[in-house]
């Protein structure tokens, strides 16, 4: 059985419009792989992947599960294939509850004479939460009460209900925590035991290669390589999905943690959000100061109330000798926020990136009441140019953009209007490698040039690359303060998070 | 994507222009006489003037279908006041029942955590209300000296002065471009700097002066204020601004514009309507028909998503 072939996809193409998803791409996964699929954004991993999954149809090309054709036109059908996808962002229906999210259009097994059978719905809904490790979600409580991993965890138990030949798994677990990815890391690997497939997309390298059994790159549509086990290497993948040798440093390559001395932004004594309680930081200039922890430990917090976005319940933020209460003050004060969640917080999607850029400095521009169209254009141009944004032109809508490019229009933002304290949560969630490396290389940009950064990241390698310092959150205190080190290794702070 | 967004654009415009070629053909050259046009001018100028004040109200995501029974109320403010004092001040204290009625409704939903829109609507009851209680023993005559502002030269520079400010303002100040901003995202604005209560507030007091405005015309040409004064208004701004292109959750496709376009459609309909022979009970439902079918033939038809 290990040696079956569970799924093959010969000569796909995809375009939409003018632009080229996929072109004639191949890929086979055998029975028992958990097969992980990299690429930049614009690769068509995504895309694949939603073929597959019943999503939408390819162009052209074929595909086939265990011998059998596969052409779904929805992911009903594909279900029925045996095809199970779990998603990035939100794949819960908001409203209903947690049992009749699990089996979503499936009623008709709880149906008699037309009539749904709710308790037996339950008992059904309450064995697919055991069945993936989970018995502390009820199953009759609203989707709606449940945080963001929770309602992953239901979307778990749902692909998994209908007992899978092929789970998909795109890009989900960046936004997890460890309990979250450790229940889907425990179903793909009994899955493979089972003889059943996992195909895993994430840009997360380090967790391809400790999760996945074998990887394909992909890179503008086409399938550039598949490697096994022996060849997985992060370096050649690295190589492989950018098509070229990645020269240089990734992250910083100092270890001069030196700052200008001055304390910038300060928080003391800082209750914020629902776990943040009686937090002090001390941000100085010039330096590149990091907040860690895990998920719900309250370190997003620590971003919110630093920029006036979220009310304090105690304490006080200062900037100088400025206090900063909401967002107008911390802009007047130089502060600029870079939010967590992209598209909802960050930047307006229907607008364009011209508008977006200039949001900020429209006080700025105002010459009286009077903003100049040639002066807002001039200045996104300007960002534009300086954060090398990939686009048409700036009237383009923000929507029409990749997620690295987006958030380098939501950091051009704070550029253009003369920030000098940047606060950025989870600054390279959820964007590709290039992005990734060019921002980091931004970031030092700005220390040498003595800005001051807080940096929230839930990406332990990342803090440790780049960061002058890092405090770690743990249910809502400091647990400790690490100095950057080249000595410093993830197991060491790990500790202090859990 | 550029091609329809030009298309999407221009739509109105070029329906605007079809509609009053079509009545001047249709109607012999009648509809081009000056008489007719000074009756379009009239017809079109109040709803002209609401509508360049709601557009910050639209655009920023909001509703203010208070309008009818606060100009109908207006319109017994001033009559009132034309009873003691000159034009220019029972227009002042118009004004700032306009003021006051944008604070008021803004100020409500703020302060109770209730869709601003949803606060109009009780609010335009309550003038109402007022208005259909001051007007019962009588409806209230202005002064025949008042009348003379029913004046076509007098209209036409107001609404110059108005249309270039409204201009102004919305496109090249912070409060119109805050204004589209907050109709793309208000969590998005409020963190880049927007301070949003306070720009949403401002926009239904820019509301309140224009509904003022359009009061003190409309009080002009009709001569007194009625127990049905202003009504219907709320109504039909929001059918001008839309068959003008202003997308009804407002954000960055609203221009000012579509106030503009849209009022002299609305007006350019009925007018024509009316000149062929049509009863004007069917015309509120043509006007209808024909929102329906421009709101359709503009609505931006969203793509699928390109995922990759």
């Amino acid at each position: 059985m290990k040696n079956e072939i569970l799924l093959v996809c010969k000569k796909i193409s995809k375009n939409f419009g003018s632009t080229c998803a996929l072109k004639e791409a191949d890929l086979e996964i055998p029975c028992g792989d958990i097969r992980g699929l990299i690429g930049e954004n614009g690769s068509g991993k995504s895309t694949l992947s939603s073929i597959i999954s019943g999503v939408q149809m390819a162009d052209s090309g074929e595909m086939w599960i265990k011998g059998e054709v596969h052409h779904p036109r929805s992911m009903l059908e594909a279900q029925k294939h045996k095809i199970s996808m779990i998603v990035q962002e939100t794949g819960t229906i908001p409203g209903i509850t947690v049992a009749a999210n699990i089996f979503i259009g499936q009623e008709k097994m709880f149906s008699s004479r037309g009539i749904l059978r709710i308790r037996k719905m339950m008992d059904a809904a309450r064995r697919a939460l055991e069945n993936i490790g989970v018995t502390d979600i009820a199953p009759d409580c609203p989707i709606d009460a449940l945080n963001f991993e929770n309602r992953k965890i239901v979307e778990i138990a749902r692909a998994m209900a209908g007992d899978p030949d092929l789970l998909i798994v795109d890009e989900t677990t960046t936004a997890l925590s460890q309990r979250g990815r450790q229940i889907l890391y425990n179903i793909m690997e009994k899955m493979a035991d089972d003889g059943k497939s996992v195909l895993f997309i994430s840009h997360d390298m380090e967790e391809l290669m400790q999760v996945c059994r074998s990887i394909t790159v992909l890179r503008d549509g086409v399938m550039v390589k598949n490697l096994c086990q022996e060849e997985m290497e992060i370096e050649r993948i690295k190589t492989l999905m950018v098509g070229r040798e990645l020269s240089g440093n990734y992250y910083r390559a100092d270890y001069d943690s030196s700052h200008k001395g001055k304390v910038v932004l300060s928080g003391r004594h800082v209750t914020c959000g629902d776990i943040l309680e009686n937090f002090d930081f001390d941000l100085h200039g010039g330096e590149i100061l990091g907040i860690g922890g895990l998920t719900d430990s309250g370190m997003h917090d620590v971003g919110r109330a630093a920029f006036g976005a979220s009310k304090l319940l105690t304490g006080e933020i200062r900037a100088g000798n400025k206090l900063i209460k909401n967002a107008s003050d911390a802009i007047a004060a130089k502060i600029g926020y870079v939010p967590k969640n992209r598209d909802t917080e960050s930047v307006i999607l229907d607008d364009s990136i011209l508008n977006n850029i200039v949001l900020p400095a429209l006080k700025i521009l105002s010459n009286k009441s009077y903003i100049s169209p040639v002066k807002e254009s001039d200045l996104a141009k300007e960002g534009v140019d300086a954060l090398s944004i990939k686009c048409r032109e700036a009237t383009q809508d923000v929507r029409d953009l990749s997620g690295g490019n987006r958030q380098k229009v939501a950091v051009a933002k704070w550029i253009m209007n003369g920030t000098e304290i940047f606060i950025m949560d989870c600054p390279t969630r959820g964007i590709d490698i290039s992005v990734k490396a060019y921002l980091y290389q931004l970031i030092y940009r700005l220390k040498t040039e003595g800005k001051s950064i807080m940096m929230i990241s839930e990406e332990m390698t990342e803090l440790i690359g780049m960061c002058d310092r890092i405090l770690i959150v743990k249910d809502g205190r400091l647990s400790h303060e690490f100095e950057r080190s080249e000595t410093l290794s993830e197991n060491d702070i790990i500790q202090y998070m859990i | 994507m550029k091609k329809g967004q030009s298309l999407h654009k221009g739509l109105p415009l070029v329906c605007m222009i079809f509609l009053f070629l079509c009545f001047t053909v249709i109607t012999g050259g009648r509809f081009l006489s000056g008489n007719n046009m000074e009756v379009l001018l009239n017809q079109a100028f109040g709803v002209l003037v609401a509508s360049i004040g709601a557009t910050f109200v639209y655009a920023h995501g909001g509703m203010d279908l208070s309008i009818a029974g606060l100009s109908g109320f207006c319109m017994c403010m001033i009559a009132y006041c034309l009873n003691y004092v000159n034009w220019f001040w029972a227009l002042l204290a118009a004004l700032a029942v306009g003021v006051v009625s944008g604070i008021l409704t803004s100020g409500i939903s703020i302060a109770m955590n209730i869709p601003a829109f949803i606060v109009s609507i009780c609010m335009g009851n309550i003038w109402r209300g007022i208005v259909l209680t001051i007007t019962s023993s009588s409806w209230m005559e202005v002064p025949a000296s008042f009348l003379k502002f029913d004046n076509w030269i007098i209209k036409i520079i107001t609404m110059i002065v108005l249309i270039i400010t409204g201009f102004y303002i919305f496109d090249f100040t912070r409060i119109g471009k805050d204004m589209k901003a907050i109709g793309g995202s208000a969590e998005v604005a409020r963190l880049s700097g927007v301070r949003v209560t306070l720009e949403m507030l401002l926009a239904y007091v820019i509301m309140g002066i224009f509904t003022t405005i359009t009061a003190f015309f409309t009080l002009a040409r009709v001569g007194v204020a009625s127990s049905t004064a202003g009504s219907g208004l709320d109504m039909d701004v929001l059918i001008a601004l839309l068959l003008g292109g202003l997308p009804l959750t407002g954000g960055a496709g609203s221009r000012m514009i579509c106030a503009v376009v849209g009022a002299f459609s609305l007006a350019i309909l009925g007018n024509g309507l009316i000149l062929c022979g049509v009863d004007p009970k069917v015309v509120d439902g043509i006007k209808g028909a024909v929102l329906l079918i421009v709101v359709f033939a503009t609505m931006k038809k969203k793509e699928g998503q390109i995922i990759t």
